[in-house]
């Protein structure tokens, strides 16, 4: 499956899917591209462009083969919206030095978001694609609500 | 479609892909020739072949009546390993929310009693039924030990608790035969997302309807099941929450590890596998024994939720359990293959187990006329209760739901929430709902014909059907 053209530099997408949904998203580099992924996996189930963040949560990711750092980090997003139900609003991340990534994540409490679609509740490895060269990274990744 | 993926007629509504390398058996796709076109499509009948190439797989690749593109097993796939010859479990085969199921609830009221109480039951039922994002579930667990119950002996753990009745026990007893609870394998993050979400309904494609019998096919059987015309029976469509889904991903993720070392590959990273009888087999087994418990357990808080909404806004005798199922789950089990019995590793990835008459699991009482088969209609549309066949057919299989044809995208691209709730409420048919996309996104035009898919089943000898209901009220996650 190939991830496709996209007008904007940066963005995130839903595809369809018949049961799931896909979710693509794209950026300049590998952290702006995930930064995008978790706004595209927020956008699914909470509208938060009104919410003013409450609190910061760190994110850290070791190094990985770039789709298990989408996933871990998509998970990660899954697991404190569940159980701290926490929304993230803005998210910062960085390469670090070893290659993974770190930043955070500014997060609202869930009953301050409208929520306006299934939680989603896990990441799948099928069709799973997350690549780039410089200036353009995309990912591909379907996603179980 | 791939000419790799060309469907041969092979019996009543029974199509077959041949056998190719790398596959090890043929696909068998169970479809009317109106369901066909929505069967076909090429992603689904991909999946079939894909899974037809997993190590040990016997006799075929099975795809249901409703059956659609999933990721990896196609939803409504069924598939058996041979677990003495080297078969596999696949932790996708079964999915991620494990034991995903339907339990029916049977009351002594009929639909004209109810219908002056139904709007304050389904108020009742919304204020008591927690849905939406971190509303907990009916049951709040305080400590480690209380969840380690629930996963070690399921819906018996709730029942002792107060949420049910040992009759209740009787009626769901079926479905993980030959594994036990591996709580050393159910990961402390899958025990963080469990802890707070026992009796609760997700959102999805999870709903918690009160329905009426509309048609009866089967007056013997339906009697035997305590089921009759015009009565109120409440249907709960869900599964076992956060912690299946974190068994399954953590598994998946073990499995894609292990695979090298049992020199196995897939054509799906989402198929990842292992022997049923290696370490990385056994312990998701464990796991999903533990997550299927928790599955029953939450249908079960959910079931006392249920009937303390009735006794409050409609009292009038006791919400029976006709019979409780999991759609998505792996089980051991013995089949006749080539002419031996042999021990199963049997998938059923959105499809049922469906026993026939006589099967010596079945309780007492239901034992001569078969196993009750639960198939939600998509929200808002009928359901039906089937029951198990003899042969049968697919490892004594049949179909779990109407199977989407449309995507949830598409869905909410074409009628609104507010809509579509008021096309339900013109229907007469009350609505609660989470959230006004979810409900969308479930919209029925979205899913085939669950009467067809039924009737398919049925002409295919998977099991036969027994009564129809129609829904009164519609509570969605």
């Amino acid at each position: 499956m190939t991830v496709g053209e996209h007008p904007v530099e940066r963005g995130s997408r839903l595809v369809p899917h018949t049961a799931d949904c896909i979710l693509e998203a794209w950026g300049p580099d590998r952290a702006s591209c995930l930064e995008e992924a978790v706004g595209g996996l927020v956008g699914v189930f909470a509208g938060t462009s009104d919410a003013a963040a409450t609190t910061v949560l760190p994110v850290s990711l070791e190094p990985a083969p770039d789709p298990d750092i989408l996933v871990a980090l998509l998970e990660e997003v899954i697991y404190t919206a569940e159980v701290f139900g926490k929304v993230p609003v803005r998210v910062h991340l960085t390469e670090t030095e070893e290659g993974g990534i770190a930043g955070d994540m500014e997060v609202v409490d869930g009953t301050q978001v409208p929520l306006i679609g299934p939680v989603p509740k896990a990441v799948s490895y099928h069709g799973l694609e997350f690549t780039g060269t410089a200036g353009d990274w995309r990912c591909h990744v379907v996603v179980d609500v | 479609m791939s000419p790799h993926h060309a469907l041969v007629p092979d019996g009543p509504d029974r199509w077959r892909i041949e056998r190719v390398d790398p596959m090890r058996v043929p696909g068998i796709v169970y479809a009317s020739e109106a369901l066909l076109p929505q069967v076909a499509e090429e992603e689904a009948l991909g999946q079939v072949v894909n899974v037809a190439t997993l190590p040990g797989i016997v006799t075929a690749s099975y795809a249901m009546p409703d059956v659609h593109w999933g990721y990896g097993f196609p939803i409504g796939g069924v598939a058996a390993t041979d677990v003495g010859r080297g078969g596999v479990v696949s932790p996708g085969g079964v999915g991620f929310d494990i034991s995903c199921g339907v339990r029916l609830l049977t009351s002594p009221l009929d639909a004209a009693e109810l219908a002056p109480r139904l709007q304050e039951v389904m108020d009742e039922l919304d204020a008591r039924v927690p849905t939406g994002l971190g509303a907990g579930g009916v049951w709040p667990l305080a400590r480690d030990a209380e969840l380690e119950s629930v996963l070690r002996h399921g819906a018996s753990e709730a029942v002792a608790a107060g949420l049910g009745t040992d009759a209740d026990l009787a009626r769901c007893a079926v479905g993980d035969v030959g594994m036990r609870p591996e709580l050393a394998a159910v990961s402390d993050r899958a025990r963080q997302r469990g802890r707070r979400q026992v009796g609760s309904l997700g959102s999805g494609n999870h709903f918690l309807e009160v329905q009426v019998v509309d048609v009866v096919y089967d007056e013997a059987v339906a009697a035997a099941f305590g089921l009759r015309r015009g009565q109120v029976c409440v249907m709960i469509h869900c599964g076992s929450r956060g912690l299946g889904h974190q068994v399954c991903s953590d598994h998946v993720r073990a499995m894609q590890g292990a695979m090298a070392r049992h020199g196995i590959a897939v054509p799906d990273p989402q198929l990842a596998c292992a022997p049923v009888e290696s370490g990385e087999g056994q312990a998701y087994l464990g796991a999903m024994a533990a997550a299927a418990n928790y599955g029953r357990a939450n249908r079960q808080a959910l079931t006392a939720a249920v009937r303390a909404a009735f006794a409050a806004a409609a009292p009038s005798g006791s919400l029976e359990l006709l019979y409780d199922v999991s759609h998505n789950l792996a089980s051991l089990e013995e089949h006749e293959v080539e002419g031996e019995r042999r021990l199963l590793c049997v998938h059923r990835k959105g499809a049922t187990r469906a026993l026939p008459p006589g099967h010596a699991e079945l309780p007492d009482d239901l034992r001569p006329v078969g196993q009750p088969v639960l198939i939600p209609g998509s929200m808002g549309t009928a359901s039906h209760v089937l029951v198990g066949v003899s042969p049968g057919g697919a490892f004594s299989s049949t179909c779990h739901g109407a199977g989407r044809t449309l995507s949830r995208h598409a869905a909410v691209r074409r009628v609104s929430g507010t809509a579509l709730r008021k096309e339900l409420e013109d229907g007469g048919i009350a609505v609660r709902a989470a959230s006004a996309r979810g409900l969308a996104e479930e919209a029925p035009f979205a899913y085939k014909d669950v009467d067809e898919v039924v009737a398919t089943c049925e002409r295919a000898g998977l099991a036969r059907r027994v009564v129809r209901l129609r829904p009164l009220g519609v509570l969605k996650g």
